[in-house]
């Protein structure tokens, strides 16, 4: 017996990396999960994962926006992009899923961003800006569509995300000592401890929160990121 | 049983009696939790008290003022000796405060609000913390305000003692997080008598409110904040600390008035 017989969830990005903790979680919980490689290139695309998972499953409970973090990992005097392109596939999926939504009049949405947006990065700073959009379009359905029992909330996880791994090839130790310097001194398993603060967001005890930014990260935005001694400016 | 098992976890709720405190414990409470809550009004403990059997539900009820650290110190004393462990911690006692401006503020409505608040909660949080040392971890839930977070008017000295719980919080977060503890903070916007009698006499006023609130209605004491308290009592919530949920249907989206 699970948590979420019944509830039908698309996990975009959600067939590898955190996504795939999360997916498995949901299905752990009995969820049927319909689950992306990646976040939709275009509206269309969007639509068309939407429309799929009503046609086979006859509905949408939960949307989860995994984080594509895409990047060039370049100083900001050579960025192309003001803002990567996430922002705009997750507002596209959750326009997608907002009329199914709408018309059970429930839903849950949990958009992943990045653990770096209120605080220092170098070189991510287009991924960051995606995410810090996302946060923005969170609050923005959060008020719009709250009326609708539709319930929007963003999720930074400290996980082994593309972005962490890349820090951790640049300067492994640097990032070892900042892991160890976090309250909880560990990151998180995509399935327990990301899977479960997204129960908690999808769950029964989500069902007055909404348009909030949620760390599932042990406590390491309270931290510094020691980014000078990850990526050194020439 | 419902889906958020808390079987032979064992909580402590100050300000328990009525309100919001009141709904947590009884959500605590249907979810197998044992809980040990007090309130300084006997005659108000002994009413949850009977509430709860009603409802066939049972909870250990201590009379105690928790801006009196002896007091506060024996709530934790009592779950100790009955139960032998503590799990949680909700730290939910707060004296109202006086609605008159900054610079009409006593030094009495400080002192209150303080002790209540913000003394009661620290104080409780050290003494839960050697039980947490010695079980490999805990979890506390101290209470916030989006009127505190934002400065609303008229309730100074009730918004500095709120805001100085979150900062103590975040100190806890940091420091006790590498021993399982987790520490957050809650900004309900909730029902009560007194909100349900406000908004009847002042239907413009509530019309307003329940506007503002993009999921136009307050939150249930047992179905909403009694479920989000025992949700972070649960391992979903094991790596989360150190934040700030607002429980408000999104209302902490706009400023108070």
């Amino acid at each position: 017996m699970g948590r979420l017989n019944d509830c039908v969830a698309v996990v975009t990005h959600g067939t590898s990396g955190i996504g795939a903790g999360i997916s498995e979680r949901l299905r752990t919980e009995g969820a049927v999960v319909v689950a992306t490689d990646a976040l939709p290139a275009t509206r269309d695309a969007a639509l068309r994962v939407a429309a799929s998972a009503v046609e086979r499953h006859g509905r949408i409970d939960i949307l989860v926006n995994g984080a594509d973090e895409q990047t060039d990992f370049v100083p900001l005097a050579l960025k192309r992009e003001a803002v990567g392109s996430s922002a705009q596939s997750v507002l596209w999926m959750m326009q997608a899923v907002y009329p199914t939504m709408k018309a059970q009049a429930t839903g849950r949405i949990v958009n992943l961003v990045s653990v770096f947006g209120d605080s220092l990065n170098r070189q991510l700073a287009d991924t960051v800006a995606a995410s810090e959009a996302v946060k923005s379009l969170t609050r923005s359905a959060a008020e719009e569509w709250g009326q609708f029992g539709i319930l929007v909330n963003a999720l930074a996880p400290a996980a082994d995300t593309a972005t962490f791994q890349a820090m951790r090839e640049s300067a492994s130790d640097a990032v070892d000592a900042m892991v160890a310097g976090s309250p909880m001194g560990r990151m998180g398993d995509p399935v327990e401890d990301i899977g479960g603060a997204v129960m908690l967001l999808v769950g029964e005890s989500g069902r007055f929160l909404t348009g909030h930014v949620l760390y599932a990260d042990g406590g390491q935005h309270l931290t510094p990121t020691p980014f000078e001694a990850v990526v050194p400016i020439d | 049983m419902s889906e958020l098992s808390l079987r032979g976890k064992v909580v402590v709720v100050t300000g328990g009696s009525e309100g919001i405190g009141f709904g947590i414990v009884t959500k605590l409470v249907m979810e197998g939790a044992k809980v040990v809550f007090c309130s300084r009004s006997a005659e108000k403990g002994a009413k949850a008290t009977a509430s709860l059997l009603d409802a066939g539900l049972d909870a250990d009820y201590v009379q105690a003022d928790v801006g009196n650290r002896q007091q506060a110190e024996r709530v934790v004393a009592i779950a100790i000796e009955r139960y032998g462990r503590v799990d949680g911690l909700i730290n939910n006692a707060q004296a109202e405060w006086v609605w008159v401006p900054v610079e009409d503020k006593t030094e009495d409505a400080y002192a209150k609000a303080m002790s209540s608040g913000f003394h009661a909660s620290r104080w409780l949080m050290n003494a839960v913390l050697p039980h947490f040392l010695r079980q490999g971890g805990g979890r506390i839930i101290n209470f916030g305000s989006r009127r505190a977070v934002y400065g609303a008017k008229l309730s100074a000295e009730y918004n500095a003692t709120k805001e100085a719980i979150r900062g103590l919080s975040w100190s806890a977060a940091r420091e006790w997080g590498r021993h399982n503890v987790t520490v957050n903070v809650i900004c309900p916007a909730c029902e009560s008598a007194g909100t349900v009698a406000y908004m009847k006499d002042n239907p413009e006023m509530a019309a307003r409110t329940l506007l503002a609130i993009p999921m136009r209605r307050l939150g249930k004491p047992v179905e909403d904040l009694g479920a989000l308290v025992a949700g972070l009592m649960t391992d979903d919530a094991r790596f989360i600390t150190g934040q700030t949920f607002f429980a408000d249907g999104g209302l902490h989206l706009k400023r108070p008035e």
